[in-house]
């Protein structure tokens, strides 16, 4: 089994033109035996440099018929395949005696002066999803939550009106009672909360002023002194 | 006397020897030989191997590859129709096939191969100077497989073609060999084997190539700002649905708990004239306990209703 082995630093020998007449970066490998030595040794000068020319010839043709961005991505695996095809029907056609084992694409890139702006796609790709994924995480991290403060502030509308209802229907209920107790003896009734307030309420008064009708003209004055010991309040 | 006709003997037997290795001469496989005398072609051209005579002294012999053999072309800056400059190098495999015509017009290989290299070269010249770039790249009207956003930004198709690379090397080669037909020496396949822009026109296409690739990745950039804007604008909307939807359902929750909590009160304090008045008395009740404290100054009329409960305690 030989080898013929094809790197960059064959300068020209790994750039070439895409069918889109842009350049790009092919290294490949294409690996032989001799299958018919009779073939190999007495029908062709230099079998093997004969090789080395097919091999780029046919690989020429095949990039020139993709696009770069077919040779760089998608198309790399056809590209192999379609380059040992055309090499193999080459060499039967010279007679070289040479069976193509393998043909493998170790390499295609953009040439080097291109290279950061592909890699700048790619970059650009990475952020396009970063920046999505990012405002997925922040609607992801605000919805749900919108969602459990609105079930909380329905749940506390409804806990006010169970209150409220509750609230009237106790307060009815009480007043209801006294109602009933009320319809019997009105005045009495009456009379008996008025005082049983009073009760409650004269012990926590202030001043307590008792005027007939004619000391009306006397609330004035009363006023004013107020006014003062108000002043008089602060003052301290 | 013995000892010189040893010697003769031996001399005789150097002079046959000699004439019989200067008149044999082997053919191998991968040769053919042709007899000169005095330069002149003799007969035939030997093509068969094996072992050969010839007259010895007056005739030489003179082999030739039968192999197929290798011509690579020099790399030749050349203009396309469409004028760009390109660097065109070219192999051909060719095999002499009529020894004895080669023989008189080529001489020997070194003589073909600069025959060879004025003929193709030339050929290849003028071929690619007839033909657009894109002619001698594409070998066929193959569609290519395109990347959606890729397509959308930069032309990411194939042009077609009239002509294509094969068959500009076909006739590069047929011409070729009609200028060859009478040199014995057959041409059996010329190919293009490296075709490269010239160094100015190297450098607008990588330019041309990383504006193209920068369009697309500003394209990209942009994708993912819009997307990001778009789920945005989608989790404000959202946002404020279900927060108005909330507040809508709490307040008419709390709108209909007010009415029953007033049909409530209403089917009480409002069912006849005696509970009306039980009522505001009640609340007025509970309007002065709400309202008094130590602060408050009580003036109260001699002739008011209250100071005549007061009277009554006493």
């Amino acid at each position: 089994m030989n080898s013929s082995y094809r790197k960059a630093g064959y300068g020209g020998e790994s750039l070439m033109l895409t069918g889109d007449l842009n350049l790009a970066d092919v290294e490949w490998v294409v690996q032989f035996r001799i299958d018919n030595p009779y073939n190999y040794l007495f029908k062709v000068r230099n079998a093997d440099e004969t090789l080395r020319d097919i091999s780029e010839a046919a690989m020429r043709q095949i990039v020139g018929d993709r696009t770069v961005n077919e040779v760089l991505t998608v198309g790399r695996a056809e590209v192999a395949s379609e380059a040992e095809l055309i090499i193999q029907a080459i060499v039967d056609e010279y007679e070289l005696g040479i069976k193509i084992e393998q043909m493998v694409l170790q390499d295609a890139n953009p040439p080097d002066p291109v290279k950061p702006s592909f890699n700048g796609v790619n970059e650009a790709e990475q952020q396009r999803e970063t920046l999505i994924n990012q405002a997925r995480a922040d609607y992801n991290r605000v919805i749900p939550r919108a969602a459990g403060e609105a079930q909380q502030t329905i749940q506390q509308a409804e806990g006010y009106a169970l209150s409220r209802v509750n609230t009237a229907e106790g307060e009815v209920s009480k007043f209801n009672d006294l109602y009933s107790e009320y319809i019997k003896a009105p005045e009495v009734t009456k009379t008996r909360i008025f005082l049983e307030t009073m009760e409650e309420i004269l012990p926590r008064m202030g001043q307590k002023i008792i005027t007939d009708e004619k000391g009306n003209s006397v609330i004035p004055l009363l006023q004013l002194q107020m006014d003062g010991a108000k002043v008089k309040n602060q003052q301290n | 006397m013995k000892n010189v006709k040893g010697i003769g003997l031996l001399i005789a037997l150097g002079v046959v020897g000699f004439v019989l290795l200067n008149s044999a001469f082997i053919v191998n496989e991968k040769e053919q030989v042709i007899i000169t005398q005095f330069g002149d072609p003799k007969g035939e051209a030997i093509t068969t191997p094996g072992l050969k005579f010839k007259t010895p002294f007056l005739q030489d012999a003179n082999y030739f590859e039968k192999r197929y053999l290798e011509w690579d072309g020099d790399p030749n800056q050349v203009p396309t129709k469409d004028k760009v400059f390109i660097f065109v190098d070219t192999y051909a495999r060719w095999q002499i096939t009529d020894p004895l015509k080669y023989f008189e017009r080529l001489g020997n290989e070194r003589g073909a191969q600069s025959r060879l290299d004025d003929i193709l070269d030339g050929e290849t010249r003028n071929a690619v100077a007839s033909h657009d770039l894109v002619e001698l790249i594409r070998s066929s009207n193959r569609e290519a497989e395109t990347e959606g956003i890729i397509a959308d930004i930069v032309n990411d198709s194939l042009e077609n073609i009239q002509i294509g690379r094969d068959q500009i090397q076909e006739q590069i080669q047929e011409l070729a060999n009609q200028r060859t037909a009478d040199l014995g020496i057959a041409i059996l396949d010329f190919r293009f084997k490296r075709i490269n822009y010239a160094e100015e026109v190297r450098r607008t296409v990588y330019d041309r190539m990383i504006s193209e690739r920068n369009r697309i990745a500003d394209k990209f950039r942009s994708e993912g700002q819009g997307e990001a804007s778009r789920i945005n604008g989608e989790k404000e909307r959202e946002l404020k649905r279900i927060q108005s939807e909330a507040f809508r359902e709490a307040e008419t929750i709390r709108g209909k708990a007010d009415a029953e909590a007033a049909s409530i009160y209403n089917s009480a304090y409002n069912k006849t004239r005696q509970a009306r008045d039980l009522y505001s008395f009640v609340k007025s009740m509970e309007a002065y306990g709400n309202t008094i404290d130590k602060e408050t100054t009580l003036i109260i009329s001699t002739d008011s209703e209250f100071y005549r409960y007061l009277n009554s305690i006493d």
